[in-house]
């Protein structure tokens, strides 16, 4: 697929609107989240999803609506997740990067890793964070053996999780474990979300 | 243009990252000794990576490295800032795939002065030009809107976080992104910057 042409201002309301959740969710301001949802639906309507293939945006559209039945629920955690995992993964399908083609008993280690992960950060279970540490460095020693490409921004999301593991911090760990998850499930397993 | 790909391992692109970085927090704290930890640590992931770098590129980084170390030799904060996060920046740029841009020549040279004063700005610490550099990402986000043709998200990355930064009148966090954005940006028009 070629890479999907989306001029620079959405893609910079984008970031701009899905950055900062963590700290708002952190701060309890639930009325700054709504926000934030609504910059991010109208970046979305006006600035990206007119020049998508039609299947990626239903499938958005959809993230859409459950992320705002999580917001409604008031879900801290499922919140943070389905923000972070809407921008990367726009952000993937508009670059179209590279994916590895690697043994299928490699994948599905990895795959182990990456549910791991998924539902310790997503629970917010804080005592099991040094799973989710050594997960993270069981995945980046299987890719410096078996990657073909540089990955590059998995490298900073998994230094990035590191830091907030260390720091016990649940929402940026939250929210980085997720754009960690999406882009290797994407880009080294090559499955969809 | 497509640029071709380089393997690095991931450790050590995660290596690179941590390392190029820290000196921001590390000079917010006034530590020049965390500093020269973090170049040392610098030169040993650099040594790691260059099996798997080109001659020309590892030649730059050999120069750069020893500006660097005068820098820090001098106590020149922004400097020290900006050479770690152009260092990270330029490679990350040598060892991934980008496609190159071209911008019309009448918008060329108003785009570089908004580039330029960005730079000059944070280089500066000049606080009181913070506002107006930001205006001036603005326009720069403008000018590419209107006039480059593939999605370029890192760069909306780094102007959100420099706007943040100029916003809070933060001048090592603005003067770190300002230069990845300013590296960015001119190796996108082929500009080869160092």
């Amino acid at each position: 697929m070629p890479q999907i042409k989306v001029l620079m201002s959405p893609l910079f309301a984008l970031y701009h609107g899905t950055v900062p959740v963590a700290d708002v969710i952190k701060a309890g301001r639930w009325d700054l989240v709504e926000d934030y949802y609504n910059d991010l639906k109208d970046a979305y309507i006006h600035g990206v999803e007119p020049v998508l293939p039609a299947n990626i945006a239903r499938k958005v559209s959809r993230l859409m609506m459950d992320l705002w039945s999580h917001i409604e629920a008031r879900h801290r955690m499922e919140t943070i997740y389905y923000f972070a995992l809407i921008y990367e993964y726009l952000i993937i399908k508009i670059t179209n990067p590279k994916v590895e083609e690697l043994p299928e008993d490699i994948k599905s280690k990895i795959k182990e890793k990456l549910s791991l992960i998924k539902e310790v950060t997503l629970r917010g279970a804080i005592y099991r964070f040094e799973e989710v540490f050594d997960a993270v460095y069981d995945i980046v020693d299987i890719l410096d053996m078996y990657a073909k490409y540089p990955h590059v921004r998995i490298a900073e999301y998994a230094r990035k999780l590191i830091f907030f593991i260390d720091e016990k911090d649940e929402c940026w760990t939250m929210y980085w474990s997720t754009r960690f998850f999406v882009r290797t499930t994407m880009v080294i397993l090559g499955e969809e979300i | 243009m497509v640029k071709n790909q380089i393997k690095i391992p991931i450790s050590y692109l995660m290596k690179l990252y941590e390392v190029t970085k820290a000196p921001v927090i590390h000079l917010k704290m006034g530590r020049w000794d965390l500093v020269e930890e973090d170049y040392k640590k610098l030169q040993e992931v650099l040594v790691d990576m260059k099996a798997y770098l080109p001659a020309d590129i590892v030649e730059t980084l050999e120069r750069k490295i020893s500006d660097i170390e005068s820098f820090i030799k001098g106590e020149l904060e922004m400097e020290t800032i900006m050479f770690f996060a152009g260092i990270y920046e330029y490679i990350l740029m040598k060892i991934t795939k980008y496609k190159t841009e071209k911008l019309p020549e009448e918008v060329e040279t108003e785009f570089n002065l908004d580039l330029s004063f960005i730079e000059g700005t944070t280089l500066h610490q000049s606080l009181y030009d913070f506002p107006e550099a930001k205006e001036r990402v603005y326009n720069i986000i403008d000018t590419l809107d209107r006039y480059t043709k593939y999605p370029h998200p890192r760069i909306a990355e780094y102007a959100s976080k420099l706007i943040y930064y100029l916003e809070q009148e933060d001048p090592y966090w603005a003067m770190y992104w300002s230069e990845r954005f300013t590296v960015r940006i001119n190796m996108i028009l082929g500009k080869e910057v160092w």
